[in-house]
């Protein structure tokens, strides 16, 4: 390692974030590489590298001979502090070359609050900040993720964005690249433009956004007539025959969720009218129960990690999972292996699960109720009853624990303050349902958390014209539940209203936030997602600044004739669908589930095939 | 009855990046070799079961070393396979032990300034106040540097290294320079001073 390089690390707080060399790292001979990727989830190392899509698309990228993709995280403003003292600009984890000579940088944004994060990154890379602006040499900076559903806020800095799935469409643009810059034909402009017309490309800079005297929008369009009007998401079809990683750069540091993680599923047959990730991710698509064994067994041969998690979205909706679990336990549990299965509804939560998963390491349970009556549980679309929690939790208790965690939202569309009393008496039965077993089965005094956060309308669900409520009214909501809750064994946990107020901006925000983030950066704001930086008056001061009114974006119900800045996206899921669930949301009518009956949102259409939907069979 | 006390001793190297990960990181990341080779570790009984890992010294972030001793506790005695680690992390040997780690006392290290120093500060007590999370404490260096050499920007010395007297060799080289200096440690003796430890 460089010898300057080595030496500020000894300045720094944790070094292990920047010094790479970890076990599973890839590193290619530079001589045989013909387009080198940075892939930068724009938080600290220890946030980052557990990301599963990160995970995935190295994997994906590496998997070229010619393509090497490396890891570059955000530094913590201790190390970017030596790196300017030093003239030393941001360097990739695997080679330490600065990422300004790549082709590309790709960020993942996983949530808006790191937006201002992402220019730090480029600002410390030596990057010009406004595409616009970018040299012809300059990295193409690319982004993905959850966030790149609603990306218009951040339009300015990003030359391309991957909707939907990235495993098929990235190499795709990086073989498109490596075609045109051996052809002679490459230029950035040019490639951009051939990189609009393949699938799930997004390239901000061929679209022009008109506005309303009243600051809707008025027209979004393409300027040439040779790229998409709208930006068909990508899917991968057949999961189990996709990539899956069958190693992990495992971290020498101290990380989040350092486990192995093996995708079961994805979408969600819920329709729960609050969640993005559920129709975003449509149509459902399951991965078989063998293939997910033998994911898990590989890398746990490959790595050396002694907890397996199962992630999707709702654990308990995959159709296979006695069998999975079953085929799991043959060997996790000779190993002392613990398998976790987070995201579990709470009526689906068997005595049976519930032995199967305990079987080596002890925990508390956590449950997403999300609402406190169940009027306006039928009325998200979260349809769990409280005699099913109550149930799992008496199940969990009788298993010896006597831990659990429940998941709440305030500010929700219909929502009567006597909804909020439903949360505190929630809490108050899970206590006494713990009295209520055996007392031989009691082991120590039951504790029950309950986590409220606040609503945060969201692009591509049936609320997503809805306003986020004031914030006053937000924090009104919190404090009334808190007077709710009076006893010492339920502890109430809240997420700061403020910080949701800005996510809300952002998350259904237009182009026009573009000049917002640029001038929150330039005022030194980062690392937003952090409550030691998050600084809520000072981002008032930045749309002061800007002309902006947030409210227009938070608080505002947007009318369903409206162009969203969203709209030039499409997920599957059609507008109309949406309409009808919202409707639905205020007359508290609740929708049954895919399995159940298929409610019609259009993702089986995708693609132009019907064969997605787990009640639809081949042969209709 | 099956014993399940088998003793394993591990020696192995913490050189170049590695240098940055601390105590606590290594000892996690040693587990996860361990696990990647599939070797029986002994782990506890109860809820949370834990392998049994004992390292015979600390050693500094920062600081590199090429002879770090790990005993491991073992369900069954086995053949050890040792291309699982990384170039950075090697194992050196894998073998039965009868030795404590608490028959160490010394500890042997090269240091590497990047400018000229002066040696002769180790020829009269030279008293550094330490600091603790007990508070402050004065320790005389030069009575815990049994011997050294000097050459070339480098100094190989013997520090003290039992359980009640270890001199943290970063101590020493911050006393006698202002300037980075790189410290590897080469080697482990006895109390005697004169026996490797092994």
């Amino acid at each position: 390692m460089d010898k300057k390089i080595d030496r500020m690390l000894r300045q720094v707080e944790k070094p292990g974030r920047y010094s790479g060399g970890e076990y599973g790292q890839i590193i290619k001979d530079k001589a045989k590489i013909k387009a080198r990727f940075a892939f930068c989830f724009p938080d600290t190392y220890e946030i980052g590298m557990s990301n599963l899509g990160m995970r995935l698309l190295y994997g994906v990228l590496n998997r070229e001979e010619d393509i090497w993709c490396e890891r570059v995280f955000a530094p913590w403003t201790d190390m970017a502090e030596q790196m300017k003292i030093n003239n030393i600009p941001l360097f990739a984890l695997e080679s330490s070359d600065p990422i300004q000579s790549f082709d590309f940088v790709g960020f993942t944004l996983q949530y808006e609050l790191c937006y201002t994060t992402v220019l730090y990154v480029l600002d410390l890379a030596g990057i010009t900040l406004l595409s616009s602006e970018r040299g012809e040499n300059e990295p193409i900076i690319i982004g993905g993720g959850p966030c790149a559903y609603n990306a218009e806020p951040v339009t300015d800095f990003f030359d391309i964005f991957s909707i939907g799935e990235g495993e098929e469409a990235l190499p795709e643009l990086m073989r498109l690249y490596i075609e045109m810059k051996e052809s002679g034909t490459y230029t950035k402009k040019k490639f951009l433009h051939e990189a609009a017309k393949l699938e799930g490309v997004y390239v901000p800079s061929l679209y022009e956004v008109e506005y309303n005297q009243d600051g809707t929008i008025k027209s979004q369009l393409p300027i040439y007539d040779d790229t998409p009007a709208k930006i068909k998401k990508r899917i991968i079809h057949d999961l189990d025959r996709g990539y899956y990683p069958e190693t992990f750069v495992m971290p020498y540091i101290t990380t989040v969720h350092d486990r192995i993680m093996i995708e079961v599923f994805r979408g969600c047959i819920r329709g729960c009218r609050f969640c993005q990730a559920g129709f975003t991710f449509r149509p459902i698509r399951e991965k078989s129960a063998d293939v997910l064994n033998n994911q898990a067994k590989t890398l746990y041969d490959n790595c050396g990690y002694d907890e397996i998690s199962l992630s999707s979205l709702s654990i308990s909706d995959y159709s296979d999972l006695d069998s999975l679990t079953d085929k799991l336990l043959a060997w996790t549990d000779d190993n002392k292996i613990s398998l976790s299965l987070p995201s579990m509804r709470a009526d689906m939560f068997t005595k049976e699960l519930m032995e199967k998963i305990s079987s080596v390491r002890a925990g508390g349970l956590t449950f997403a109720p999300e609402a406190g009556t169940q009027r306006l549980r039928d009325a998200i679309n979260k349809n769990v009853t409280e005699e099913d929690l109550l149930t799992a939790c008496t199940t969990a208790y009788e298993a010896g624990k006597s831990q659990v965690k429940l998941y709440f939202m305030q500010g929700l569309p219909t929502e009567e303050y006597t909804d909020l009393d439903g949360i505190a008496e929630l809490g108050k039965k899970c206590i006494e349902a713990y009295y209520k077993i055996l007392r031989e089965k009691r082991s120590r005094p039951p504790t029950v958390t309950i986590s409220v956060s606040c609503f945060i309308p969201k692009p591509f669900t049936p609320f997503q014209w809805n306003r986020q409520e004031n914030l006053d009214v937000l924090r009104d909501k919190q404090r009334y539940v808190g007077s709710k809750i009076n006893d010492r064994k339920i502890k109430y946990n809240w997420h700061e209203a403020k910080v949701s107020r800005i996510e809300a901006v952002f998350a259904r925000g237009n182009r026009k936030l573009n000049t917002a983030v640029l001038k929150a950066y330039q005022k030194g704001m980062k690392f937003d997602s952090w409550d030691e930086f998050f600084d809520y008056d000072k981002w008032l001061e930045v749309f002061d600044e800007c002309g902006i009114d947030p409210s227009f974006y938070a608080n505002r119900e947007y009318d369903v004739n409206e162009i969203l800045p969203w709209d030039i996206i499409d997920c599957g899921i059609e507008k109309d669908f949406l309409i009808r669930e919202r409707k639905k949301a205020y007359e508290s009518v609740p929708t049954l589930n895919c399995r159940q009956k298929c409610a019609g949102c259009g993702v089986n259409k995708f693609g132009g095939e019907s064969k997605w939907c787990p009640q639809i069979t081949k042969s209709e | 009855m099956v014993s399940t006390n088998h003793k394993i001793r591990v020696k192995f190297t913490k050189t170049g990046r590695l240098k940055f990960i601390s105590h606590l990181d290594l000892s996690r990341t040693m587990k996860n070799a361990l696990l990647r080779a599939k070797i029986p570790i002994w782990y506890s009984e109860g809820f949370n079961p834990r392998p049994k890992i004992v390292f015979a010294m600390p050693l500094s972030v920062g600081v590199e070393s090429v002879c770090e001793y790990m005993d491991i506790r073992l369900t069954a005695p086995t053949d050890i396979e040792l291309d699982f680690f990384t170039e950075q992390m090697k194992v050196l040997e894998i073998y039965k032990s009868d030795t404590n780690f608490n028959e160490i006392g010394y500890a042997e290290y090269k240091i590497e300034f990047d400018n000229e120093i002066d040696t002769q500060k180790l020829e009269s007590p030279l008293i550094v106040t330490k600091k603790s999370k007990s508070g402050e404490k004065e320790i005389d260096i030069q009575s815990m540097v049994k011997r050294y050499k000097y050459e070339n920007h480098t100094l190989t010395a013997l520090l003290s290294a039992d359980n009640e007297n270890y001199l943290n060799p970063e101590i020493l080289a911050k006393a006698l320079s202002e300037t980075g200096y790189d410290i590897c440690r080469i080697n482990i003796y006895l109390r005697d001073g004169e026996t490797l430890f092994r």
